[in-house]
């Protein structure tokens, strides 16, 4: 049998730490850093949203789980827009550049 | 009677959802075969994703299983932007944004996964591959593999 590890606790005090270094980051607009790259980019239609986590510290999370992170820190910090979002996406930097993302 | 001779002259979301699942077989068939086939599977694969996605925007703009399709209402929606109508990701985000616009939309988290898995499937495969002469690793094979499957499993609620 194949050895399978998953790195990312099903533990609520991680995911909270996740959602609050996004909120964080939605909060302060820092243009330079460590932090989480987020990338909204506006839709042609509708006013609505994509939004793009690019954040090496999603290494160990599952990508089923990323999104929903990010949606619960836009929930938090950008309430305004929560119903404008319409795809919520977290990468690595290196998968985001594998799938030509990275801006 | 010619194989072409066979077919129907119509195409339906019921057809392309079969014809979706016999490529995926082929193209898996070919990805576990001995020997350099995994050009082949990713080529198969590809065309799986695309097939699923057009399927499900039919589905989602109402048609019937065996209601005829075409690829005008792809054309004339004003949320296409694709390149061509081989675009995986553009009938990914054509998919998310006309759930949007007509009130069903997908969870913002689970529209990000199927643009992912799209743009998985788009880093890796565009239909011109069949002019090409270029082999595919163990690394890629499975990387569409997986996002073919994805995209696959979640056909239904697509």
């Amino acid at each position: 049998m194949p050895f399978i590890e998953k790195k990312y606790p099903s533990d609520p005090a991680a995911y909270r730490q996740f959602v609050d270094a996004i909120a964080a980051e939605l909060k302060e607009k820092s243009v330079m850093g460590p932090g989480p790259r987020i990338i909204e980019e506006q839709q042609r239609r509708g006013g609505f949203i994509h939004v793009t986590v690019i954040w090496d510290e999603w290494k160990n999370v599952p990508v089923e789980d990323r999104g929903r992170i990010i949606m619960d820190a836009y929930e938090r910090e950008r309430n305004d827009v929560i119903l404008k979002i319409t795809v919520a996406l977290g990468l690595t930097s290196d998968e985001a550049h594998r799938l030509g993302i990275d801006t | 009677m010619s194989l072409r001779a066979r077919l129907s002259t119509v195409e339906t979301c019921g057809s392309f959802r079969t014809a979706a699942e016999e490529r995926f077989w082929d193209g898996f068939a070919l990805a576990t075969e001995c020997g350099d086939r995994r050009m082949g599977a990713i080529y198969l694969f590809g065309y799986v994703a695309e097939i699923l996605l057009k399927a499900a925007f039919y589905r989602a703009i109402g048609l019937a299983d065996t209601a005829p399709v075409g690829l005008g209402a792809i054309r004339a929606h004003a949320s296409w932007q694709g390149r061509n109508f081989h675009d995986i990701r553009a009938l990914a985000l054509l998919l998310v944004d006309h759930r949007r616009q007509t009130g069903a939309p997908f969870d913002p988290a689970f529209a990000g996964l199927l643009a992912m898995h799209a743009a998985t499937v788009d880093a890796n495969w565009n239909e011109s591959l069949r002019y090409r002469e270029i082999s595919a690793s163990d690394a890629e094979v499975v990387e569409v593999y997986r996002s073919v499957e994805w995209i696959r499993d979640n056909a239904h609620v697509l």
